[in-house]
């Protein structure tokens, strides 16, 4: 395992810019996982660090050598895609060995063997070595194609949504064990992930990208709590932070824009908000409000209930500032 | 459409059994939510309702006419399905208008509604452009459109966001329930996405194994689950389950499992085998003076709450707890379960044990 820096990194394609000076340092060890919506260069920046994709400007270190100019197999990088591909006529087994057999590597048999027994108890699938690749569900083959990076040792594991795929159950299952499965080996890993809550339970640094550019980098906690745009507070939290005139709050403000997330806002004084809807979702109830035109969704106890066009009364609390670009004032 | 009352009914192709039991009722002007897994009978449910599939057994009244065995055009429903099936060489506003003059309405009837409806929608800018070139979104409101245009009585929605991502899913969600409420139509739409049917339901019907499990309330399902499939089902985590063998009496407040007691909501009834003890991961405290011992495997951070994954002797739970409190791999804690929300499941049927917190809830 290695550490992995990218320095003033950028591509282009044609006249779209994927990535726009990005420099970032990926620590021996760490859990980095990019977060942005479709198109903000995520997908590029793990091609890059691969060798799929040539840089046009900046610079690529593995291990503290610069990679520019290596071939995808000579960065030492294993892969792991959204769409699990396997070799279908191949038993989990030889699936699982079949990196190892690489005419590059060379490994002796009684050494596949082993790694391959030790993978599979990691994974939970010793019981399916033999089975063919078509004969797992969805979920056992995500996890074979996993297991298919994870038993070499590269110098990083580059993860490009590898649950997108798989139903909301089995998604929850692999996020504590991929987190898991990087405490054991102590890998690094870059993962790439539209989806927050990925983001949040398993970095141990999350890298938000907007239009190609990394626009903060941090502990999910710091990117929760700290956030430095608008952008990126809206990134995390479900149900998403209001972003609101501050305006609409009496009293002085440090910004022209006034970020609440729905737990930051206090009920029984402040400005009356009229009640849209209030949703059930079981462990919380959201409200949906309305203030002066503005729409604001706040929490309530489960089992309160608010009639539509009632009124209630709210008031900020942990405010976050911005101004009107959008930048975060502290 | 009035109230819609489903009675008993079954489907059967050939030797399948689609639908074996369904009923339920489905009150005028509802956001009504036909939920469970693929295979579980909704859609098959959702197409005799709508006319599509006539019914082996069973009724459906309509403002107590019965109307199961009606041609779908004799009952005033407009069908939205998850792939938007839009005549690709006509444009958006033919596309809308078309329902309106395949009837015979003249066009300047047909462009005031068109327009109107495009203005719910949020769509005016685009009623020239083809359907080719939009967005998933817009090419989802388009079909909405061409749904409300004819102002049916009722909507039938098969899973209409399922194809689209999870950001975007959420914001029509949000859409399509303000949309439903400034028109007033019953809408009966049919998901697999518990916390879709959560979010925009007013009643929920929960389907498993071409049966109904349970019906009621988002709140009510989740509190009072009717079986450990409906709570399993229902929520994210979903309820932990400690199975043990034991014995609890009718009137019983308490249940011995793993060598301790523990508080639980006064039971409606005896019972004595393999028992699951069923509770809410929110519903889980974590404490150190707590005798019930648990070890924390994984920690989830999500900003304000984090997720605990914990091993009991019972078996593996998950709590939710603040983000504040402190826990990380390896250390033992005490739990704590919240005795008020407790549900005793039989193990063998699924069935939720009888008790103050669901009665009046459960069926048979």
């Amino acid at each position: 395992m290695a550490e992995v820096v990218l320095t003033n990194v950028s591509k282009s394609f044609g006249k779209t810019v994927a990535i726009d000076d990005v420099s970032m340092t990926i620590d021996d060890g760490a859990f980095v996982v990019l977060l942005g919506p479709t198109g903000a260069g995520k997908t590029t920046t793990l091609r890059l660090i691969s060798g799929l994709e040539k840089l046009d400007a900046g610079s690529v270190h593995i291990g503290g050598r610069d990679v520019g100019s290596d071939t995808p197999a000579q960065r030492d990088v294993a892969m792991v895609f959204q769409q699990y591909s396997l070799y279908p006529h191949l038993t989990v087994r030889d699936n699982l060995a079949f990196p190892l057999r690489s005419p590059v590597l060379k490994t002796p048999e009684d050494q596949i063997a082993k790694r391959v027994a030790q993978i599979a108890e990691t994974l939970q699938i010793p019981h399916k070595l033999d089975n063919k690749a078509t004969e797992l569900s969805g979920g056992e083959m995500q996890r074979v194609s996993i297991g298919r990076a994870l038993v070499r040792d590269p110098s990083i594991y580059l993860m490009d949504e590898p649950l997108s795929s798989l139903d909301a159950k089995l998604r929850a299952d692999l996020r504590v064990e991929l987190k898991r499965i990087h405490a054991e080996l102590g890998s690094t890993l870059l993962y790439v992930t539209h989806d927050q809550i990925e983001a949040m339970t398993m970095a141990t640094h999350v890298g938000v990208l907007e239009e190609g550019r990394l626009v903060q980098y941090g502990t999910p906690k710091e990117i929760y709590e700290d956030p430095t745009s608008v952008y990126v507070a809206s990134r995390l939290g479900s149900p998403r932070i209001n972003i609101l005139p501050s305006a609409i709050f009496p009293g002085d403000h440090k910004g022209a824009q006034i970020g609440l997330r729905p737990e930051s806002i206090r009920h029984g004084d402040g400005v009356e908000a009229t009640v849209v809807r209030s949703e059930h979702l079981g462990d919380q109830t959201r409200l949906h409000l309305e203030v002066s035109g503005h729409a604001i969704t706040t929490l309530i106890d489960p089992h309160d209930d608010y009639a539509a066009n009632s009124i209630i009364n709210i008031s900020p609390q942990n405010p976050l500032y911005f101004d009107a670009s959008g930048a975060r004032v502290v | 459409m009035a109230q819609s009352v489903i009675k008993n009914l079954k489907k059967q192709f050939g030797d399948f059994t689609a639908v074996r039991e369904s009923s339920f009722t489905i009150e005028d002007g509802e956001f009504f939510m036909l939920l469970g897994p693929s295979g579980c009978g909704k859609t098959t449910t959702l197409r005799m309702i709508a006319g599509l599939e006539l019914p082996t057994s069973g009724e459906i009244y309509l403002d107590g006419e019965e109307i199961s065995q009606r041609r779908p055009s004799e009952r005033d429903i407009a069908f939205v399905f998850q792939m938007f099936a839009l005549y690709p060489h006509m444009n958006v506003y033919k596309n809308i208008s078309y329902p309106l003059v395949s009837q015979g309405m003249p066009r300047s009837a047909v462009r005031e509604k068109v327009t109107e409806v495009a203005k719910i929608l949020g769509i005016e800018d685009i009623l020239k452009r083809p359907v080719g070139g939009l967005s998933g979104g817009d090419r989802q409101r388009v079909a909405l459109g061409r749904a409300i245009v004819r102002q049916p009585k009722a909507f039938m929605m098969d899973e209409p966001l399922g194809a689209l991502d999870a950001e975007f899913r959420e914001h029509m969600a949000e859409e399509l329930r303000a949309l439903h409420d400034r028109m007033g139509a019953t809408t009966v739409y049919v998901t697999h996405d518990q916390l879709e049917a959560m979010q925009m339901g007013d009643k929920i019907v929960v389907m498993n194994n071409a049966v109904v499990e349970q019906f009621g309330t988002p709140q009510e399902i989740y509190d009072k689950p009717a079986t450990m499939f409906v709570a399993d089902f229902i929520g994210s985590p979903s309820m932990n389950f400690l199975p043990f063998h034991g014995k609890v009496g009718d009137g019983a407040t308490e249940v011995a499992m793993q060598n301790a007691n523990f508080a639980i909501p006064k039971t409606r009834e005896p019972f004595e085998g393999d028992l699951s003890f069923g509770v809410r991961p929110e519903h889980i405290k974590l404490s150190d003076a707590a005798p019930f011992r648990a070890e924390v495997l994984a920690t989830e951070y999500l900003g304000t709450t984090q997720i605990v994954t914990l091993q009991t002797a019972g078996g593996e739970v998950k709590a939710r707890t603040s983000a504040q409190q402190p826990a990380k791999t390896g250390d033992t804690v005490g739990l704590e379960f919240n005795p008020a929300t407790v549900t005793l499941f039989d193990r063998q049927s699924g069935r939720a044990l009888r008790s103050e917190l669901n009665e009046g809830v459960l069926h048979g």
